[in-house]
């Protein structure tokens, strides 16, 4: 009996001591970077745009990584997800600043800043590079061919931008007898011809500001009179030109005697100097801007003019760039807080706003963020406290609120919104899980990432629907049952459309290989390896 | 290591019935001696009070305290982890001893079996899970700050756990001293596991059934015990 018992304890006791951790699958969650910004680019035309070259500069690029960690930096459907380094995320009073330049053959080069200040995780910003070929409506695109005679200009020369794509302000430039070209390291170019390419706007049209240097008129790196240091704020044009020279291909820099630019201003132009109509007599100032160092610099002041109805700005330069004719607004330092206030806000149901900063008429910069109970505020960079509205529009374009920014620098606004039309709609909410191919349990390690819907067939580009967060998103924003949709998910470098889904009210799949489980029908076999592959990295 | 402990043990066994041989009394009375005795065993270290009762029966009392702590490092997934594990099981028991040949000569004297129960004050264990490796995320080393850890926690609940075994009591050193092996085992319910994580392995929820499957037979708590006791009177 004694050793009977003594094997009986031993055994039990042998038995009982399974290793706690075995088959245990430890899970690192993917969410390293919590700060992203998402970077919209599309053509004037609103089509997206993905041959082109992705450029990050600036002062804290090397801390920017695609959202899988590389510095691979490559537009896909128009999208670019660009996250910061965790151990250099913005603190109060330290943003995150660097430029994002996109450039490609036959389309205007564009520098984007992109700032991300304190407890901004996730921004998104949308961008238009311009198509030379297809400006939009207010644009002008002029590229005419000058003789030259040892390699200068052999009599006074007068380009003029002609009035058309429903233009309404032109650009003369004035080229005195004897200039000579020089490349930007001042040697004299040579070439029996000049190639010219002067793109100018009318400032009054959205569309035609929609090429503004840097994509928006609320800006950074920008060079004041007598200044040795970089500012930010708002620009109001009354008129804006680019316009490049080439001799022999080269590009060139300066002249050898000064040029005259005379630019037709916007009629309408509300000077913030004057609060009041433009008018003869009044002093604008002159920007210029260099495209890639990304920077503004104080050229000097000008005199309203007249010539003939119109009204001009006219000065000399010796260097050729961007020509700015207009205010300048200094922005605070601190970035100006919107709090958002609503009854029908819900902290699950998030609802996509555009949140407009509106300068003297024109919209200086934009945001569409994914807005619900717990997630309302939102910060913008570069704006002054004095002549700025903040305007709040749903996703079908209606203002929901309006109001002046808090005159206090670093200050928070709060603005009440009303009621969208879909206040009543019913919630739908969509829940995402994860089985990794040959694991029975869901997993909840699932990235955040942007989803984006329109209907079924539509020629309508994909609306922002909201930011899936643990796989979880509730909207208003969808029809139940009747309408069909498409939809475009955005995950790091991966984009997935899923087509001609009906959703109900509450929806919930499991994307696995399971019984029951989606894995898509049309690219069921790129679904499966892009599940296998982050499956791997799980 | 298991089987080289339990050679060990069972030839321990053999030279104390040789040494409980040759030096028990043939005289009948109750092998246990009224006595103070300090143990140590695989259940932890304690003390122990012995009574008897008539010819053959008697009572043990006293406390176990278990502090163990140990670690593991694994792949337990894609990345190598370390894991600290600190298991605490305190205990005060009770037990009923009888000594069914009491009347015998030399070694099957001293053999008794215990039966009884112990209160856990103290029945938890903890393990803290971190990875072990450099982590990368592309081309990003991320700090270790940043990665966090998974904290288990095992619980049984503080309940009465019934105990049997056996064991050899107060084999003669001396007139003073008796020399104790005990093996047996408590019997405790069954334990819950909680598991949290924090920052990057916030999400391994799914891993608490997991352990708790693992852990499921980790109810019999087995108990090996050598110990010496002190005869409150001494024994000739």
């Amino acid at each position: 009996m004694f050793y009977m018992l003594t094997g009986l304890l031993a055994l039990a006791g042998i038995q009982s001591c399974e290793n706690p951790l075995k088959d245990v699958n430890i899970l690192v969650s993917s969410e390293i970077l919590k700060y992203t910004t998402l970077l919209h680019v599309s053509d004037t035309e609103g089509e997206p745009l993905s041959n082109l070259s992705v450029t990050i500069k600036g002062r804290d690029a090397a801390y920017i990584y695609n959202l899988e960690g590389r510095k691979q930096f490559k537009l896909d459907g128009g999208l670019l997800n660009l996250g910061i380094h965790p151990e250099h995320e913005p603190t109060p009073g330290n943003p995150i600043v660097f430029q994002v330049e996109l450039s490609g053959s036959g389309y205007l080069t564009q520098v984007i800043p992109v700032t991300i200040v304190d407890q901004q995780f996730s921004s998104i910003n949308a961008i238009s590079v311009m198509d030379l070929d297809a400006a939009p409506a207010g644009v002008t695109v002029y590229t005419p061919t000058v003789a030259l005679v040892n390699n200068a200009i052999a009599k006074t020369l007068i380009l003029t931008t002609p009035l058309s794509n429903a233009s309404e302000q032109s650009v003369q430039i004035t080229l005195p007898v004897g200039t000579q070209f020089l490349d930007e390291n001042g040697n004299i170019l040579t070439g029996t011809e000049l190639t010219a390419s002067i793109i100018n706007a009318d400032t009054d049209k959205e569309g035609a500001l929609s090429i503004f240097p840097g994509g928006s008129l609320a800006t950074s790196n920008i060079y004041l009179a007598e200044s040795s240091n970089a500012y930010s704020g708002v620009f109001n044009p009354a008129a804006f030109t680019n316009i490049e020279f080439f001799v022999g291909g080269v590009p060139v820099r300066r002249f050898s005697q000064p040029i005259e630019i005379a630019q037709q201003l916007d009629p309408g132009f509300h000077n913030v100097n004057t609060d009041a109509p433009i008018a003869l007599g009044d002093q604008l100032t002159i920007f210029s801007y260099f495209t890639h160092e990304a920077r503004w610099d104080y050229e000097q002041e000008a005199t309203v003019e007249a010539d003939g109805d119109a009204l001009v700005s006219t000065f000399s330069t010796d260097h050729l760039t961007w020509f700015l004719s207009g205010n300048f607004l200094q922005a605070c330092e601190q970035p100006a807080t919107i709090q958002l206030e609503a009854s029908w806000f819900d902290s699950s149901v998030s609802y996509p706003l555009t949140i407009e900063a509106v300068v003297a008429g024109k919209v200086a910069a934009a945001i569409t963020v994914s807005i619900n109970a717990d997630n309302r505020i939102v910060k913008f960079n570069y704006l002054p406290t004095q002549g700025v509205t903040i305007r709040v529009r749903d996703n079908r374009g209606a203002i929901l609120g309006e109001q002046a920014v808090n005159a206090t620098c670093g200050g928070t606004t709060i603005l009440s919104l009303n009621d969208p039309a879909t206040v009543n709609d019913p919630t739908v909410t969509l829940q995402l899980y994860v089985r990794c191919p040959g694991q029975s349990e869901v997993i909840s390690v699932l990235p955040t990432f942007y989803l984006y819907y329109k209907e079924h067939n539509s020629s309508d580009d994909y609306a922002f629907l909201g930011v899936v967060t643990d796989g979880f998103l509730s909207t208003r924003l969808l029809t139940v049952e009747t309408v069909v949709y498409d939809f475009k998910a955005v995950w790091g470098n991966n984009i997935k459309i899923v087509g001609g889904h009906r959703v109900q009210e509450d929806n919930s799949g499991t994307v696995g290989i399971e019984p029951g489980d989606i894995i898509g029908t049309k690219a069921g076999a790129t679904n499966l390896a892009i599940l296998s592959e982050k499956c791997s990295e799980l | 290591m298991k089987k080289q402990t339990v050679c060990i043990v069972i030839g321990l066994l053999c030279l104390l019935s040789v040494r409980g041989q040759r030096l028990s009394s043939t005289e009948v009375e109750n092998p246990i001696s009224p006595s103070l005795g300090i143990l140590v065993g695989t259940a932890g270290g304690g003390l122990e009070f012995y009574q008897p009762f008539g010819n053959q029966f008697g009572i043990q009392a006293g406390f176990s305290l278990m502090p163990f702590d140990t670690q593991i490092i694994g792949t337990y997934g894609q990345q190598e982890t370390r894991s600290q594990v600190r298991a605490r099981l305190h205990n005060v028991h009770i037990l009923f001893d009888w000594a069914p040949f009491y009347k015998a000569s030399g070694f099957f004297r001293h053999l008794i079996i215990n039966a009884g129960g112990g209160y856990f004050m103290q029945a938890k264990g903890y393990i803290q899970t971190t990875l072990n490796e450099s982590y990368f995320y592309g081309d990003i080393e991320v700090p270790y700050y940043l990665i966090g850890e998974v904290n288990t926690r095992i619980n049984w609940n503080e309940t009465i756990a019934p105990y049997l075994g056996l064991a050899l009591t107060d084999i003669w050193i001396d007139n003073r001293f008796g020399l104790d092996f005990g093996l047996g085992g408590y019997y405790l319910s069954a334990p819950s596991v909680q598991l949290t994580g924090t920052k990057l392995l916030e999400y391994n929820q799914a891993n608490g059934p997991i352990i708790e499957r693992n852990i499921r037979n980790y109810r019999f708590l087995p108990q090996l015990q050598l110990g010496v006791n002190y005869r409150f009177k001494l024994k000739y």
